[in-house]
């Protein structure tokens, strides 16, 4: 999909930092949800 | 189970992990992963935890070297022994029709020892069969204990890790690409635990919930819910330990693509944790399938012994996925589902032949029919994944 959007790979790394960089706002937010793994119950 | 994926803690103890891994060797790789995965339990569990995870693994260990002695009477015997003392340790739901309550051990907090037993057994069976031909002693106990996979799998096969541990195999290119992609799955999947996931839990069916009580909306939007909101909690969770391997040099394999868009259940279980199911198809579908074509009753009743096959696989699955009857009824109804979708196939084959069914399938149509009734029939099992047993035994109650 990146490859797609983006065939430059200069332009397709600044991107990729540029839309980590927005994930790491976004779980900065959440930073104190708690959550529940359903899968480790045993 | 709590964890805090996001935490500092976490996050730092992966970072430590990582650096550990791919820039050390020989001795001091072994011993300090090891450390570290240990460190990692202990952290999780609690120091009884951590005691009854290392004797389970210890004894898997024992019973393995028995496995492998020439005697077929050991083999069987040692690995019924450690699927019982795994049924004790779990203090499974029915034990109590045997057992007094004294001698039951339903004090014991542990986590990822049913993973832990599908490795174990992964490894006697297929040494025994030479598909792995030795077990490193140096290997092997970070195979069972690796952070990454300990708590809820995926179920990495054993070759896998040694060939990706020894360097054989490459879990990721050595490009700074490939390494942000890393980093980004690991973002991304925090971003469906903490953010969409808890979200969606808002709105999904909750473990003591009367199902009775509810309007057909209510139920249908709970259950979808939960459904969605399962896969985000697992498949995101997943997406984490995957990024972590990948930096680390040991990549745990894919267990998800895209389950919401399967056509027919075998294909769900396909695209749904999906290391399991590849693991119930090599040591429970097929062995199952095979006994039953090459014995006199089924030799000439294939989808007959399909069914059966695919009913017991689905018995162990839900047995597997946890210890109350919920779970239980879970395999079964998936058990059922399969055990339709093989009839439903035969008679369709019968009737259109099988190059008209394909064209069907394969048109849009065909596709959304396929995907709505798979989508409902699994977010319907996964009622019993969810509610509690007195919920269960209410609703059972309720409509008997």
């Amino acid at each position: 999909m990146w490859s797609t959007l983006f065939p430059n790979r200069s332009i397709r790394m600044t991107m990729k930092i540029l839309v980590a960089a927005g994930l790491v706002g976004v779980l900065f937010v959440f930073s104190a949800t708690e959550v529940d793994f359903v899968y480790t119950g045993f | 189970m709590f964890i805090d994926l996001l935490s500092w803690e976490f996050l730092l103890f992966s970072a430590f992990a990582i650096i550990l891994v791919s820039s050390s060797i020989g001795l001091v790789r072994t011993v300090g992963f090891l450390g570290a995965n240990i460190a990692f339990i202990f952290a999780l569990l609690g120091p009884i935890g951590l005691a009854s995870t290392l004797f389970f693994s210890g004894l898997g260990w024992g019973l393995t070297r028995v496995h492998l002695t020439a005697f077929r009477w050991a083999a069987i015997l040692s690995a019924t022994l450690l699927i019982l003392v795994f049924i004790y340790m779990l203090d499974y739901e029915f034990l109590g029709l045997f057992l007094p309550d004294a001698a039951r051990l339903s004090f014991l907090q542990t986590v990822g020892l049913s993973f832990l037993l599908f490795r174990i057994l992964h490894v006697m069976i297929d040494a025994r069969s030479d598909v792995i031909d030795r077990i490193d002693p140096a290997v092997y106990p970070n195979y069972l204990l690796a952070f990454t996979t300990f708590m809820m799998g995926p179920i990495q096969r054993y070759q896998d890790f040694r060939d990706q541990w020894a360097d054989r195999t490459q879990a990721i290119e050595m490009t700074y690409e490939a390494h942000l992609d890393a980093g980004l799955r690991i973002l991304w999947g925090l971003v469906k635990v903490y953010v969409i996931g808890t979200f969606i839990f808002r709105f999904a069916l909750q473990p003591n919930t009367d199902v009775l009580a509810l309007s057909l909306g209510e139920f249908w939007l709970q259950l979808v819910a939960f459904y969605f909101f399962l896969y985000m909690n697992f498949s995101g969770y997943c997406d984490v330990v995957i990024g972590i391997g990948s930096l680390m040099g040991i990549r745990p394999p894919e267990n998800f693509n895209n389950p919401y868009f399967a056509q027919n259940i075998a294909d769900f279980w396909l695209r749904q944790h999906r290391s399991l199911t590849l693991w119930l198809t090599d040591y429970v579908f097929n062995p199952v399938y095979k006994k039953a074509l090459s014995s006199g009753s089924f030799a000439s009743l294939p989808l007959a012994a399909g069914i059966i096959a695919a009913m017991l696989t689905m018995l162990v699955s839900g047995l597997w996925h946890g210890t109350t009857i919920g779970f239980l009824i879970f395999g079964l109804v998936h058990g059922t589902w399969l055990a339709i979708y093989r009839i439903w196939d035969h008679v369709l084959v019968a009737r259109l032949g099988k190059k008209r069914l394909r064209k069907v399938r394969a048109s849009w149509p065909g596709r959304v029919v396929g995907m709505a009734i798979t989508l409902h029939a699994a977010a319907f099992a996964f009622l019993f994944f969810q509610l509690d047993t007195p919920s269960v035994v209410a609703l059972l109650k309720g409509l008997l």
